[in-house]
């Protein structure tokens, strides 16, 4: 038996949609953390006889992708919070772990995975805090260094007015040796962050596109400026940062685009406090297409140069990819020539002919993105089994 | 099991003039009379006569369509036919025998199994009975197919036409219909001269589309930029150069930079004289960086020969150019 609390108006902050119905799982009914949602969205409870028929409707709807951003679902995690990035074959991933909270995002970005990844997709939020609790302890006992992030299966600060559990995870992480948490966003909802004793051990990082994609792709994102503001006012309360370049969309005029957003980014962020900066280039799985083009008909994203790579994903004709890194690589370089730059999901060839080495060089991706944590986020190399020989000044740092 | 036919039938003569050739319920083919019908009904006359219903005002027709059509382009005044009393059998027992004397003789195509698919479901009170009455009827129509023939006959007319002619698949059909009706015009157009296969129509239609929303144009501003008319107008190509040089055309315009690529590589493919039993293929899509060489021969002597061949290529400034694949080559 699941509840459906009947709203009809609950505008939320980042995304400009309105969730219509929030179902609860009766396992989660009398959670503080449920209870908690339900305050703050001022919403009265109803028993709803069988949830699934809902879904299936979502499922069943003309728009699931739409319908489902109407809909919050409030129930527990039954797997692992904690998983390991699936990545993908033939090329180089950088071993991150997944803390799964939740799922699908108030926001709309056509090109977003998360459309046909889910079925239905449903926005999702897990309450179980005190599970998740217990498997984060565990992963906090080990003596490898472990990069998480919740900004994979949804935005990560989209339910902060909410439901704050980005700041109870800042707090969870803080003073931890081994593990540092990575909130990813499309949003500026830091406010409830801003004053917490993180320790350095959250990274608050923004997905960067330039303003044509944030303008034509990204509906009901913050602008860049507002990101790169965010992303500012957490820099001076000292949290280290991180920033993505992923989806880097092809467009004519694109790599000056790209390499504008760098010069933008760096009057305002000290590259010292930039822990990475990841580049990848717009990639699908080819039953994204058929989405995309029904909600976006007149969408040039899906009609780019696209070749179909050994992993079964479409991707950029690899020479242009090329090109759009280098252009952003350079403008970055000459700006922040000491940040840590990495690719998701290339090959050795992109590596070496826009970085000029390839991760193997240097231990491999992992090692060099935990060289970089361990630097920013002030941990003790000593202490995390990967580098029991190493300083702070003897990890391994690729050529600039 | 309907039984309305061996009780209620009954053999008549009737003037056709008596029928009412406008009610359509029960027509699942959509052609006319063939000559061949023509010509064995004027020779022979009816040898099977239609089944009727009657109605208050004379007869409808629920099987033998291009049988009353034939005789009534024969003049003939006087035909057999076996009539059903008027409201005794169910209108989806009809249906169902229309069908099946449709089915079962020369078949129905795809387009014609559309609307038979279409009309049992506008009778039956739960679709999931589908699959178990067209069977019975002699078609075999599973519910995936029942919702693919469905959106067949929610497409434009043009396209229905074609996959009633059999000149476009149901896949490429459903592709065309995503585009706005001039462009399905101009496509439709373009397919019906030049006859090109399935797959590559898909090709085409993929295409066109694709450089229609990137440049912001229609698919026949597209052609016309292409060129395409040249090609269209060339008497020198038959049907089959035409085809291949419109491809060529739209797929230098669709992957501008990757066709560049594989221009170079042609071109210093040629450069490196491969002799014959000796190839060289790209990586697909030029994604990974990994070549590949295809030898063959037929004694040791030839592929000792071929491995000298293949030392000295190694140092070949064409095939280096090959391997390094700068991106200025784009």
């Amino acid at each position: 038996m699941f509840c459906q609390i009947t709203r009809h108006s609950v505008t939320y902050l980042s995304g400009k949609l309105k969730i219509r119905k929030l179902y609860i799982d009766p396992q989660v009914a009398d959670y503080p953390e449920t209870d908690e949602i339900s305050t703050r969205m001022n919403a009265g409870l109803t028993v709803v006889a069988d949830p699934d028929e809902t879904l299936r409707d979502i499922r069943n709807s003309k728009n699931p992708e739409t319908e489902g951003k109407h809909c919050l679902f409030i129930t527990c995690n039954k797997g692992p919070f904690i998983r390991k990035c699936p990545g993908t074959s033939h090329y180089t991933c950088c071993d991150y772990h997944i803390l799964h909270v939740g799922a699908y995002c108030t926001m709309d970005c056509s090109y977003c995975i998360l459309q046909a990844y889910f079925h239905p997709p449903v926005l999702t939020l897990f309450v179980n805090f005190r599970e998740m609790t217990d498997q984060l302890e565990t992963l906090f006992s080990s003596g490898r260094l472990y990069r998480t992030g919740t900004g994979e299966f949804t935005d990560s600060l989209i339910w902060e007015p909410v439901y704050p559990l980005a700041s109870r995870l800042v707090t969870l992480f803080s003073g931890r040796n081994n593990a540092v948490l990575e909130l990813k966003t499309k949003t500026v909802a830091t406010q409830g962050l801003l004053g917490l004793d993180h320790r350095r051990n959250t990274i608050m990082s923004w997905s960067l596109n330039t303003e044509k994609a944030i303008r034509e792709q990204e509906r009901g994102t913050a602008s860049l400026d507002d990101r790169i503001s965010a992303a500012a006012g957490c820099q001076s309360r000292g949290y280290p940062l991180g920033f993505h370049f992923d989806p880097m969309i092809w467009y004519p005029g694109c790599e000056s685009d790209y390499a504008r957003i760098a010069r933008k980014l760096f009057r305002r962020i000290d590259p010292g406090s930039v822990v990475w900066i990841s580049m990848g280039s717009f990639r699908f799985m080819p039953r994204l297409q058929e989405i995309i083009e029904r909600r976006h008909p007149r969408s040039e994203i899906v009609h780019g140069e696209f070749i179909r790579g050994p992993d079964g994903k479409m991707r950029y004709f690899k020479p242009l990819r090329i090109r759009l890194y280098r252009a952003l690589v350079e403008a970055i370089r000459k700006l922040a020539p000491d940040v840590t730059l990495y690719f998701c999901m290339e090959d050795d060839e992109v590596w070496r002919k826009v970085l000029g080495y390839t991760p193997g060089q240097y231990g491999g991706l992992p090692s060099i993105l935990n060289a970089s944590t361990v630097r920013h986020c002030g941990l003790d190399p000593k202490r995390i089994s990967e580098f029991p020989r190493n300083t702070v000044d003897t990890l391994p740092v690729p050529p600039v | 099991m309907p039984n309305g036919l061996k009780a209620d039938a009954r053999e008549i003569r009737l003037d056709p003039a008596d029928v009412d050739a406008l009610d359509q319920r029960c027509r699942v083919s959509l052609s006319g009379p063939g000559p061949e019908l023509i010509e064995s009904i004027r020779g022979l006359g009816v040898i099977t006569p239609p089944l009727l219903e009657r109605t208050p005002a004379g007869f409808r027709i629920v099987c033998g369509f291009k049988r009353i059509q034939s005789c009534m382009q024969l003049n003939i005044n006087r035909v057999p036919a076996r009539v059903l009393a008027h409201g005794r059998v169910p209108e989806l027992d009809l249906l169902r025998f229309a069908i099946a004397d449709n089915a079962l003789k020369g078949g129905l195509n795809l387009m014609e199994e559309a609307i038979a698919t279409g009309k049992l479901m506008d009778l039956l009170d739960d679709e999931k009975d589908l699959p178990d009455v067209a069977a019975a009827a002699g078609l075999c129509i599973t519910a995936d197919l029942a919702r693919k023939y469905l959106r067949l006959q929610s497409l434009p007319e043009t396209i229905q036409r074609m996959v009633y002619h059999d000149t476009t698949s149901m896949k490429a059909a459903f592709e065309l219909g995503k585009l706005d009706k001039q462009d399905i015009d101009t496509i439709a157009n373009l397919i019906e001269t030049l006859r090109p296969t399935a797959s590559q129509q898909l090709e085409i239609i993929s295409h066109l589309k694709a450089l229609s929303v990137l440049r912001q144009s229609s698919v026949s501003e597209v052609l016309l930029h292409l060129p395409a008319t040249s090609i269209l107008e060339d008497e020198r190509l038959d049907r089959k150069a035409k085809i291949q040089h419109l491809r060529r055309k739209i797929r230098n315009a669709r992957y501008p930079h990757l066709t560049r690529f594989e221009t170079v590589f042609l071109e210093n493919r040629e450069k490196l004289g491969l002799p014959p039993g000796l190839f060289l293929m790209p990586p697909p899509g030029f994604e990974s960086p990994v070549y590949t060489f295809t030898l063959s021969f037929e004694s040791s002597g030839e592929l000792a020969q071929k491995a000298d061949y293949l030392r000295v290529l190694s140092n070949h400034p064409a095939l280096r150019d090959i391997l390094e694949r700068e991106v200025e080559d784009t």
